[in-house]
């Protein structure tokens, strides 16, 4: 309090005075009070305030152990954000537990930026082999965004070896330039919003699953599942690659049915041990499907699905026909498909 | 002296001392690791980095250039990274190397190139895994712009021009590949501008290198504009992958060259050998190709050193097939008939 009013009323001028004569008398009086203030100021923006110059809160092991990074946090992990706002990470967090999830989103609009920093947890992988190689995990996600926290986003920055997976977000959300890799479970899994230019890389089980979301431009390799599990999504300009299955149709039980269509187009699918792609009533365009262990495009009779455009390749050193496509007749080739460099037969290619 | 300052002074002395042991030499104030020419030369920005250059980054974190690296010998690679996701943030400013080059000129034009395993403005080894190089330049290195010898790796945001090799790199051998490449400009290099397997390669200008621009093998090539490159523009290589809605004009081969991939949707346009060779190399299934538009106003004889086509089918016959139309000089090209696959 002696530092509050020793000086009160003054102006800007006066303040300004004051802090000069501060320094000239470090220990006297009220104008050495001055001086302390802003040496505690200076002294905390140091150590990692909770707060940046621009109303950013931020967050780092520290102020995760210590809690209190919004109302309600608890000390530890999770790191809850229950307030709408931007937050940044300002160092890696380490979790010690598979079961433990890092940062859970309850608030609407949260900007979360992983500002380069890594969210590490325990679980471990081979990377010289597919995801199924890593420990399986349970329980702990890197980021979990709230079924009432719409509107989140989740951006640039690295999930690694998590037990339950990268992010689980369950409304709608944004989650751009994030690097998942080696968890025990899914690597980025959505429930309406946006993935994209994300790298998700040798996870225990699905790289991606999404349902009402667009999917793009993200590398999608060596999964434990299937690449990206799509449902009611427009899946563009991905490249899944060496997964157990490359891109598939499905969705929770509650909303299967033959007449919710997927949309992917422009994808390359290749050497997946599996399936390249399998749906049920998808439109299936202009994509580069290859060297997959199964068929490259199965479409399900579940649904009326379209095809065109697709380049489809297998199995050169055998029956070029094998292991290319099955089409039922209700799916609809709108525009030619090659196969092995020809045309693709119109029905069933097996 | 009051109470008041007798108790709090010394209070004060140890915040600030201990505001000072939080914060070292080389780390922000917010955890990102600081490199500049002083720290690089002086080593110790990670347990493993010694003094001067490579600057090695060994640990899981966030890195920050705060100034323009030099490198002034042709065989010291400037950063290396061997610790997985690893984000190393250029800042804007520029690791430098001793090649030269002549920017009125092609990437061929440059001189002091060296061979060997350094030389590199960031060599990502395979411990690398899952990091990422963005938002800065690299130029003038002796051996080339990036090398990644690891798997899952992202280089955004970058401008690599005048290295003495490639600007992009990978050994494609083993399990490397499952790259990023996206929305970089990647101009005046030695050798060939990127050249990575298994990879996704997006919306970059490849421009003026020494070589082929893009060679990508099973992988997505993608809005990308390829230009004036010595050679092929885009390469697919002999295995199959996606070239679709590319600009690629004006490199001295020919624009796109693929036996087996779905070329869809690009602009090829006044490259010096064909638009689109589908005869290179023996194809892994096939090629598709639709949507093209195919262009070529030289003169015959004026058409550099090979053959002045809009497009050369597969070398093998049915082994390349239109899915949709595509145009040559305007009107529809007139492919060869294909077969029809039919079922067992």
């Amino acid at each position: 309090m002696a530092i509050l009013f020793c000086g009160a009323g003054f102006g800007h001028s006066d303040m300004k005075r004051q802090t000069t004569a501060s320094t000239a008398s470090f220990f006297g009086g009220c104008s050495s009070g001055f001086f302390i203030l802003r040496a505690l100021l200076i002294a905390a923006l140091a150590a990692g305030s909770a707060f940046a110059a621009d109303g950013v809160i931020e967050i780092n092991q520290a102020r995760a152990l210590a809690g209190g990074v919004t109302e309600g946090d608890e000390p530890g992990f999770p790191v809850t954000l229950a307030e709408s706002g931007g937050y940044l990470l300002t160092g890696n967090l380490l979790i010690e537990s598979a079961s433990t999830t890092a940062i859970e989103i309850t608030a609407s609009t949260v900007d979360l930026d992983l500002n380069g920093f890594t969210i590490e947890g325990p679980i471990v992988c081979d990377f010289e082999e597919r995801g199924d190689s890593c420990t399986e995990g349970s329980g702990g996600w890197g980021v979990a965004v709230g079924p009432a926290a719409p509107g989140s986003r989740v951006h640039d920055g690295s999930i690694r070896g998590m037990g339950a997976g990268g992010v689980n977000a369950g409304s709608t959300s944004i989650i751009s330039a994030v690097t998942v890799t080696g968890t025990g479970g899914t690597g980025i899994s959505v429930a309406g919003g946006i993935v994209e230019n994300c790298m998700v890389l040798v996870n225990h089980g699905i790289g991606i699953t999404a349902v009402s979301a667009v999917v793009r431009a993200n590398m999608v390799a060596r999964n434990g599942g299937f690449g990206i599990s799509a449902f009611t999504s427009n899946v563009l300009d991905n490249h899944v690659m060496g997964n157990r299955g490359g891109i598939s149709q499905s969705g929770p039980a509650v909303l299967t049915g033959p007449s919710v269509p997927a949309r992917i187009h422009g994808n390359v699918v290749a050497d997946n041990e599996e399936n390249g792609i399998d749906c049920g009533s998808c439109t299936v365009l202009d994509n580069a499907i290859f060297d997959n262990g199964d068929l490259q495009l199965n479409m399900r009779p579940d649904g009326d699905g379209a095809w065109g455009g697709n380049n489809l390749s297998c199995c050169t050193d055998g029956s070029p026909f094998l292991n290319l496509f099955s089409v039922p007749e209700n799916v609809h080739e709108v525009a030619p498909n090659s196969c092995n460099g020809a045309r693709c037969f119109d029905l069933s290619g097996i | 002296m009051s109470d008041f300052t007798r108790f709090t002074n010394p209070f004060i002395y140890r915040i600030l001392l201990a505001a000072a042991l939080a914060a070292p030499a080389g780390f922000a104030a917010d955890g990102v690791i600081e490199i500049s020419q002083a720290r690089a030369l002086e080593g110790g920005i990670t347990e493993m980095d010694q003094p001067g250059f490579p600057v090695t980054l060994s640990r899981t974190g966030a890195y920050l250039l705060t100034e323009n690296l030099e490198v002034e010998e042709a065989g010291l690679t400037a950063i290396e990274i061997v610790a997985p996701t690893v984000d190393l943030d250029l800042n804007g400013f520029v690791i430098e190397g001793p090649v030269v080059c002549d920017f009125q000129e092609r990437g061929d034009s440059c001189s002091g190139s060296v061979q060997g395993l350094g030389g590199w403005g960031v060599d990502v080894v395979f411990d690398g895994h899952g990091g990422k190089v963005h938002g800065g330049s690299i130029r003038g290195m002796g051996r080339g712009g990036i090398i990644l010898a690891t798997v899952g790796f992202t280089v955004s945001d970058m401008t690599i021009v005048g290295n003495g090799g490639e600007g992009i790199w990978s050994p494609g051998f083993g399990v490397m590949g499952a790259f990023l490449i996206e929305s970089n400009v990647v101009t005046h290099n030695r050798s060939i501008g990127i050249d990575v397997s298994l990879s996704l390669v997006r919306n970059n200008t490849v421009f003026r290198n020494g070589s082929w621009g893009i060679n990508a093998f099973k992988s997505n090539s993608v809005e990308n504009t390829v230009s004036s490159n010595a050679g092929v523009g885009i390469q697919g290589s002999s295995a199959n992958g996606l070239i679709r809605a590319n600009v690629v004009a004006a490199n001295t081969g020919a624009g796109i060259a693929s036996a087996s991939c779905l070329i869809l949707d690009n602009v090829s346009a006044e490259n010096g050998q064909e638009q689109l060779d589908m005869s290179a190399g023996v194809g892994e299934g096939g090629a598709g190709w639709g949507g093209n538009n195919l262009t070529r106003k030289g003169l015959p004889g004026q058409c550099g050193i090979g053959p002045c086509e809009l497009f050369t089918p597969p070398a093998a016959p049915g082994s390349a097939f239109e899915v949709s139309p595509n145009t040559c000089n305007g009107a529809l090209c007139d492919p060869p008939e294909p077969p029809i696959v039919q079922p067992l």
